[in-house]
This record gives structure tokens, C-alpha cells and sequence, in this order.
């Protein structure tokens, strides 16, 4: 099978998933072509017919390209989520802790970042969210490493930990809410260390993209250009024969779900220091889909830098599309839908016997899960 | 006998632990034992029915992750059920068909398709999660204004308070199940499915139909369970609601050791402890954010001591080729 009909496969796939989510348009009793319609158009993509010569179809370019940047903004973050779960797919090992390890970087980087100030606050928050990330992710990878504790358990549950610690850190008179507000919101991150603006019309274009760009490129040449990459996928596909290769594999684990959740981390800083400017107590609490939001991006994706850039993309256009909807549709709706069409797209995946050709998760097949085996290897 | 002696031992460790907490805790606090004990046995309904959903399914050997996601669709039938017949009877059985509906498509995907069964759980979930979301939405907006249903109803217990009529049955399921698990021929063949299927395909079991009932009987349990949450307790519906418990039910059933009785010491102790939060929250003024965080704490700690073991079933997540 080569990569053309891989690739033919996951877009008939994807094609798949939109009738499924067609059909809960219809349901709702909406018309799912004005609503995928409006749905690219509110993501920005009209840009592409504005520039035809004439721009027949009368569309603004202003406020095409402002929502394009809009998706853009989301696109990085997603990016981010998706090498989450796609790094230590690749090792064979289920990251659903996305959701914990970005709002534990977020806060570690924000706090940092605030509290150093204008003379590289912005870098420590970067290296925060980085370090932030990676522990909470690490963390889970050693209970696996040591314990042989199902990280897709221990992944969640960190999650809640990390959500309610969040909650309550920025609650209502928290310990890191917004002390002269009384708002059950961070201090915002100052004005001057914000992610450097790249374009604006309506909407800022924020530089979040080029971290996620540059996170895939290092995805991709450590993945295919190192000895780590090597290790990390001999782990995937077959456990025993790695740790039998001398390959460090308890240590490879906990490495994995490190960088993993270094990803989801600088996912938190891109969104907080380039979007929201603060970190919000109710957007911690509503969070839930983070977690399965990079695992959708990854296994769309094949666990590729490119197939992760474009499926995020695909997630991005969704989520932002359904901010910007003409009235059609209603907007709350629209947002659950894309969640909808991930958990098609998930089930598809998993149904199709396209798995077994999937590299390195070849791995969970054979490792999953919770048996004797599992975990140490002795 | 092995996993008998055994979870003799965790149910007795389990009580222990949770008498001495109890007592030592609620010592001097102001808080009531017998409010307390109520108060843990409704928190513990929908994660025991969960937990034995997903015991049963895990024992056959397939992994079910998706409890989550069965128990939020089974609240949201529920409820919508309960409102449109006006009968708690009708909504918890619609929860019960409408969660066993889901684990089918589970079923079908994972010992038909031989799908990874853990990309298939998280896809249940996924489509629980926003599933339920988009279907609640449908009806009720973003639910600013929700009817009310009727609610199950409780029994009265002197001496201890009320429970609620869906916590009866699960605390009378595990014995139940432990029975027939254990002592039954169709308990035995349930379990030979889970250990080892191509032996038990040799004496005549029908393994694909063992399972395929088994991992439906699950996702009714589970559906009940979510259905506990919006019929039995709450009397209504909020997005998202199940909050992590099918989760929490999938580590009982690991750190019960796929034991009933293990599974039941496990939902047990993480709902005295979420009792006690509730209980100090009120009392002394702990913030709601860090006692609601405990339980998963607990679970995490329970991950990590009581060691993935042995008595896992040896065949759990292999599909029959």
C-alpha cells in the first residue's frame, strides 16, 4: 500500500465521517450542506474564492481573512494536542492526559512568566509550560514505567487532579485569582510579553503557529532522523524486542510521555499568551474535549508530522468555523458536532482493519492492555 | 478459591479502612456516621453498577474503556425519557437500552472488527461526551430552562436515614454477580471466554455471542448507572455530568482485581472519602475544588499500590482470530 492510497483512505474516511455528521444535521433538522458551507466560510476558507479575479462571489476579504486567522490562532494549539498523543502512539502507549498536562504547563508558564516580568517573562513562561507539561506527562509514563499502571487510567485521573487543582487555584478569591478584580481569573499576562503579532485585519494573526511548525519539524526529524526515534518505534511495535535490543525501554516510556506532555504544555502557553491573555477557572472546568481532541488529531493524522498538520487543520476549521456562523446553525451545536465527527473519525479508525498498517501502534495491539505482561518487562 | 480468599481479604481491608476513616474522621467533626454512610452508598450506586458493567465485560475479555461514555448516554436517556413518559421506570430503562445500544456498536467493532478495543472505548466516549451534548442542545438550548422529572423513588432505613431504590439494586448486584460469576456454569464458560477462547471454543462455547452479551450487559449497567445520576439523584441533566466515574469504576474493577467484591471494597472506599469531603466542605469550609479532587487522587494512589496483577483475565483485549 503506498502513500497515495494511504492517504485516499483516511480522506475517504473523512468523507465517511461528514455523511455520519450530515446525518445528525439533519436530525436536528438543519441542512448539512448550508451548515458545512458556512462552516468553511466562518473558518475563513472564502478567502480562496475572494481572490478569483472580480471576487464574484462578493465576499469580504477583511472579514475572510480575519477568520482565517482565527482558525489559524486554533490551528497551533491543536497542532500541539496532537503530537501529544501522536509521539507516544508512535511508543505504542495511550496519552489521554492532553487535557491535565496543558492546563499544568499553562499554569506553571503563566505564573512564571508573570512573576519574572518583562525582562523574559515570556521565555520563562515558554520554558514553564515546557517544564510543566513534561512533568505531569512524566509522571504518568513512570507510574507505567514502575508500577505497570494503565496510563490511559492514570492519564485521566491526573487529569481531574490537575482540572480542580486549576479550579480552585483560580476560584473565587484563589490563590492565584486576579487579587484587585476578585474575577475568577489570572492576572492577565501583560500587554508587552504576548506571543508577537505576524498580521491583523480584525482579528491578530499571533506567532503561535511558527512554535507549532517548529514542533513538528522537530516531531518529524526525531521521529525519522534519530536514534531515539528509532527506539520509540521499535517500543511500539514490539516491546520485548526492544528491551531485548538493550533498548532502555523504561526509560524510553517515561521520556515519551514527557515530551508528550511538553507538547500539550506549550499547547496551554501558544493558547494563553498568544489568544486569551489569562487563564479563566471555567475554561479549566470546560476543557474535557482537550483530551480526546489530540487523540483524534493523531490517529486521522497516522501519527505523521504531516498527517497531524492537516488533521489539525481539519479540527481547527471545525472548531473556529462554528464561532463564526452566519445563522444557520446554532453555534452551541455546531461546537458539539465537531466533537462528533472526532468521535466518528476515532470509531472509523478503530473499525478499519487500516489499523494494522498504522507503524507504530501496531504496538497497542499487542501490548494492551492491563495483562501480566504488561508494563516492566522483567 | 484464590480470587475468593483474596478479595476476602481486600473487602476486609477495605471496610477496615473505611470504618476507622469514618470514625476517626467523624470524631469530635460534628458530622453524623449514619449521614455519612448514606451519603457514601449514594455516591458509590453509580460507580458499583459501572464497575460491574465493566467487570463483567473486562472477565469475558474485552476492555471497556468506554464506561464513561455509556454512563453519560444512559443519564441523558434518562432523563429525556423520564420527560417524555413521566415515569422514572420508563427513563431509567430507556438509560439501560440506550447505553446497551452504544455498547454494541462497541462490541461489534471490537470482536467483530477486531479493532483495538481501546481506540474503540475512546471513541465511545468521545461520542457520550459530545453525543449527549449535541443532543441535549437539540432540545434544550445551552439548558437555561429544564422540566422536572420524576425521580426514583427511596426507601426509608431507621436508624439511618433513606436510599434511594437504584442504590438497593446495586448493592444487591454484586453478591449477585459474585454468585454467578463463581458458582454458575454460565459464569464459568464467561470467564473460560475471558482466560483463555480458543480452549473454550473446543468445548462448544460460543465465544463471539459469550462476549457480544457480555460487553451489551455492560453498557446497561453502566446506563443504569448514568441514569442513577439524572433520574435516581439529581432530578435532572447537566452536560458532562458522569464527571470521570465510569473511569473511576474501570480502576475499582483493576484495583478490585476483577473481584465483585474487590470492585465493591474499591467504589466503596472512593465514595467515603468523597462523602467526607462533602461533609468537611460544609463543616469546615475546605474549598468544594480540592475535596472533589480527592477521589481521584485515591484512585491514582490505588493505581500505583494495589499493582496491576496476575489475576487480570489472561486473554483481556485479544480478539478471537
Amino acid at each position: 500500500m503506498n502513500r497515495l492510497q494511504v492517504a485516499l483512505r483516511q480522506v475517504a474516511l473523512l468523507v465517511v465521517a461528514l455523511v455520519v455528521g450530515g446525518l445528525f444535521i439533519v436530525l436536528a433538522g438543519y441542512n448539512p450542506f448550508a451548515v458545512y458551507g458556512e462552516l468553511l466560510a466562518g473558518a475563513g476558507f472564502n478567502l480562496v474564492l475572494a481572490i478569483i479575479p472580480g471576487n464574484p462571489a462578493g465576499i469580504s476579504t477583511n472579514i475572510a481573512a480575519g477568520n482565517l486567522f482565527a482558525t489559524i490562532n486554533v490551528w497551533g494549539p491543536l497542532i500541539l494536542l496532537g503530537l501529544s498523543a501522536a509521539l507516544p502512539f508512535r511508543a505504542g502507549l495511550f496519552n489521554v492526559g492532553s487535557q491535565g498536562q496543558y492546563w499544568f504547563g499553562a499554569i506553571l508558564g503563566v505564573q512564571l512568566g508573570i512573576t519574572i516580568g518583562s525582562n523574559g517573562g515570556l521565555l520563562a513562561a515558554f520554558l514553564g509550560a515546557i517544564v510543566g507539561g513534561a512533568v505531569c506527562g512524566a509522571i504518568a509514563g513512570a507510574l507505567k514505567a514502575l508500577r505497570g499502571a494503565n496510563e490511559v487510567v492514570t492519564t485521566i485521573m491526573i487529569n481531574w487532579l490537575v482540572v480542580y487543582t486549576g479550579h480552585f487555584l483560580y476560584g473565587y478569591a484563589g490563590p492565584f485569582a486576579n487579587p484587585v478584580t476578585q474575577q475568577p481569573v489570572s492576572v492577565p499576562f501583560p500587554e508587552g510579553m504576548r506571543l508577537p503579532e505576524l498580521l491583523k485585519s480584525g482579528i491578530t494573526l499571533h506567532a503561535g503557529i511558527l512554535v507549532a511548525l517548529v514542533a513538528v519539524a522537530v516531531f518529524g526529524v526525531l521521529m525519522s532522523r534519530t536514534g531515539f526515534g528509532f527506539s520509540v518505534r521499535t517500543l511500539g511495535s514490539n516491546r520485548h524486542a526492544a528491551h531485548y535490543a538493550g533498548m532502555p525501554t523504561k526509560r524510553l516510556t517515561v521520556l515519551v510521555m514527557g515530551i508528550g506532555g511538553a507538547f500539550a504544555g506549550l499547547a496551554g502557553f501558544v493558547e494563553i499568551t498568544g489568544t486569551t491573555g489569562q487563564i479563566t477557572g471555567s475554561n479549566i472546568v470546560g476543557s474535557s474535549s482537550f483530551a480526546f481532541a489530540g487523540i483524534a488529531v493523531a490517529l486521522l493524522g497516522r501519527n505523521s508530522a504531516v498527517g497531524v498538520l492537516l488533521a489539525a487543520l481539519l479540527f481547527a476549521a471545525l472548531q473556529s468555523g462554528s464561532r463564526f456562523l452566519s445563522g444557520s446553525f446554532p453555534p452551541e451545536l455546531a461546537s458539539s458536532l465537531s466533537g462528533v465527527l472526532q468521535a466518528v473519525i476515532v470509531f472509523l479508525i478503530g473499525a478499519n482493519s487500516l489499523f494494522s498498517y498504522l507503524g507504530g501502534l501496531n504496538g497497542i495491539a499487542a501490548r494492551l492492555p492491563i495483562r501480566k505482561t504488561q508494563g516492566a518487562v522483567e | 478459591m484464590r480470587h475468593l480468599t483474596r478479595s476476602t481479604v481486600t473487602v476486609a481491608v477495605g471496610v477496615l479502612i473505611g470504618v476507622v476513616i469514618l470514625v476517626f474522621v467523624t470524631n469530635g467533626s460534628g458530622l453524623a456516621p449514619a449521614a455519612i454512610l448514606v451519603s457514601t452508598l449514594a455516591i458509590a450506586t453509580p460507580l458499583l453498577l459501572a464497575a460491574m458493567g465493566g467487570l463483567i465485560s473486562e472477565r469475558a475479555g474485552v476492555v471497556n474503556i468506554g464506561l464513561e461514555g455509556m454512563m453519560i448516554v444512559g443519564a441523558l436517556a434518562g432523563f429525556l425519557i423520564s420527560n417524555a413518559t413521566g415515569s422514572w421506570v420508563a427513563g431509567v430503562a430507556g438509560g439501560a437500552i440506550a447505553a446497551g445500544l452504544l455498547a454494541l456498536v462497541h462490541a461489534f467493532v471490537s470482536i467483530v472488527l477486531n479493532a483495538d478495543q481501546v481506540i474503540s472505548g475512546t471513541a465511545v466516549n468521545l461520542l457520550g461526551l459530545f453525543g449527549t451534548e449535541y443532543v441535549f442542545r437539540t432540545f434544550f438550548g445551552l439548558g437555561s430552562e429544564l422540566p422536572a422529572i420524576q425521580r426514583a423513588p427511596t426507601l426509608a432505613f431507621p436508624g439511618l436515614g433513606s436510599l434511594n431504590i437504584i442504590t438497593i439494586v446495586a448493592v444487591v448486584a454484586v453478591p449477585v454477580l459474585a454468585f454467578v460469576m463463581f458458582r454458575t456454569p454460565v459464569g464459568l464458560r464467561l470467564r473460560s471466554v475471558g482466560e483463555n477462547p480458543l480452549a473454550a471454543q473446543t468445548v462448544a462455547i460460543h465465544v463471539v455471542k459469550l462476549r457480544f452479551a457480555a460487553v451489551i450487559l455492560s453498557g446497561v449497567l453502566a446506563g443504569i448507572g448514568g441514569a442513577y445520576l439524572s433520574v435516581g439523584s439529581l432530578g435532572s441533566f447537566s452536560e458532562g455530568m458522569t464527571n470521570g466515574r465510569g473511569f473511576i469504576a474501570l480502576a475499582a474493577v483493576i484495583v478490585g482485581r476483577w473481584n465483585p467484591f474487590g470492585a465493591l471494597a474499591a467504589c466503596l472506599l472512593f465514595a467515603v472519602v468523597s462523602a467526607l469531603g462533602n461533609g468537611f466542605q460544609v463543616s469546615a469550609g475546605i474549598s468544594a475544588d480540592l475535596t472533589a479532587g480527592m477521589p481521584y487522587l485515591l484512585t491514582l494512589i490505588a493505581i500505583v499500590v494495589f499493582r496491576e496483577s496476575a489475576s487480570a483475565p489472561a486473554s483481556l483485549g485479544k480478539p478471537l482470530r
